[in-house]
């Protein structure tokens, strides 16, 4: 497998990062009683951006971090996995903080002094998920119900949608978008605060960078997933 | 259960390998356990749609998005002559509200590759690869523009598959007297 490279969202932070589902149907047009029916023939992918990625005048990291980002992608076919800050959608769940800060087993740091992070959600995938399934159950500690989240198994990111049923023991069967892209074992601790969408550039011009005469630019980059990835990686062409 | 979405596949039967191709994104897992890669099929479904309810004579399917290795390996199988006369199936799959499949996977449409140009054309500033698949089956011969060949047997077998359990069409019976008679446009000196 490829080293895949995560896009470096602490340098280059962006003011937005909508990510949207993009599901597929087909229609026959609108009949002249005005009514359009049309039938869904794919679940669908992820489409989005990074809006407005700021740039710091002091910071001249910045700008080196963006060009070795764009060589290493190198167009539409360099896969980078992007993390969609999450953290909001906990927020009204009632955690407060994220990311909480563990020593190893017998309370020591690192040598450094720092600590391991940690997801502060404990959400587990509670039975195998299979390729194409879109209703998976989860298991969540602690906290009332896993609606309208993203999380994230090896840079496939899901959004739930209802609980169909909670079932005993935090359990819950929940429908996901979109359809399992790889498969998930059984008891496959999830990634839920930044959680990562593998993507493509949507254009081969989409790293195209003027950085000005101020130096702070406000670029923007348009994402789309890389389902390919997932073609391949299923028929282990990878 | 009722059927909420299809899925439109495709299925080619080539010398050293079966590809299987989905209208759709992601991989696809069926009940055999056989994955079906997302590809884009960019031309020539709208002759499948309009044939749901009948059997399409001929098709010319465009596709993109197919990896390269089965690409590599398609190319491979033309240059070594065995891709024209594979077997190629398009098939329907209905789903139910939750996208898993209901029942078996639908044939559609059966018939052997016929030819497969390759093309890059220039889209804005893109570069489009597509594999245009050629395919006809046994009715092809009833669209040929110049010299299109009706025969009795033929009409009764599409009849056939087209109004399965009614009485075959007659239409094309007396087909055979005419084929020596000769048409001389008339002399009027």
């Amino acid at each position: 497998m490829d080293e895949i490279i995560t896009w470096p969202a602490r340098t280059l932070t962006p003011q937005s990062s909508p990510f949207d589902l993009r599901p597929f149907s087909r229609s026959g047009g609108r009949t002249l009683g005005g009514v359009s029916r049309s039938v869904r023939t794919d679940r669908g992918y992820w489409s989005g951006s990074y809006n407005n990625i700021v740039f710091r005048r002091s910071d001249f990291d910045q700008q080196r971090t963006w060009n070795a980002l764009s060589v290493a992608l190198a167009g539409m076919t360099g896969l980078i996995a992007v993390p969609v800050c999450s953290t909001a959608l906990w927020a009204g769940l009632g955690v407060s903080r994220f990311g909480v800060m563990v020593p190893h087993g017998d309370g020591t740091p690192h040598s450094d002094g720092s600590l391991y992070r940690q997801n502060s959600i404990d959400l587990v995938m509670s039975s195998a998920a299979q390729i194409g399934q879109t209703v998976v159950t989860l298991r969540l500690l602690d906290l009332p119900t896993p609606t309208g989240i993203r999380f994230s198994y090896r840079h496939g990111m899901y959004q739930t949608g209802r609980v169909l049923a909670e079932l005993s023991g935090g359990r819950f069967q929940v429908e996901v978008f979109p359809a399992i892209r790889a498969p998930i074992p059984a008891g496959a601790p999830l990634e839920t605060e930044f959680p990562t969408v593998l993507c493509h550039l949507a254009s081969d011009g989409e790293m195209d960078i003027d950085m000005g005469l101020t130096r702070t630019p406000r670029p923007s980059v348009r994402f789309v997933e890389a389902v390919d990835y997932w073609n391949d990686l299923a028929l282990g062409l990878l | 259960m009722a059927i909420k979405s299809l899925r439109i596949m495709a299925r080619f039967f080539f010398p050293d390998r079966t590809i299987r191709l989905w209208d759709g994104a992601g991989p696809y897992l069926d009940a055999d356990g056989e994955i079906w890669s997302g590809a884009m099929i960019n031309d020539g479904l709208d002759q499948i749609e309009s044939a749901l309810n009948g059997e399409a004579v001929t098709l010319t399917l465009s596709i993109s998005g197919v990896s390269t290795l089965a690409a590599d390996m398609a190319f491979e199988d033309l240059e070594a002559g065995n891709v024209i006369g594979s077997k190629v199936q398009i098939l329907i799959q209905p789903c139910d509200a939750w996208d898993q499949p209901v029942g078996p996977a639908e044939v559609k449409f059966t018939g052997t590759i016929d030819n497969m140009p390759m093309d890059d054309s220039v889209v804005e500033d893109q570069v489009v690869s597509t594999i245009t698949l050629e395919i006809t089956n046994r009715f092809d011969l009833r669209t040929l523009v110049s010299g299109a060949v009706l025969s009795d047997i033929d009409q009764k077998a599409r009849s056939e598959a087209l109004n399965p359990g009614a009485d075959p069409d007659r239409f094309a019976e007396r087909v055979n007297k005419l084929a020596d008679h000769h048409i001389v446009w008339p002399r009027y000196t």
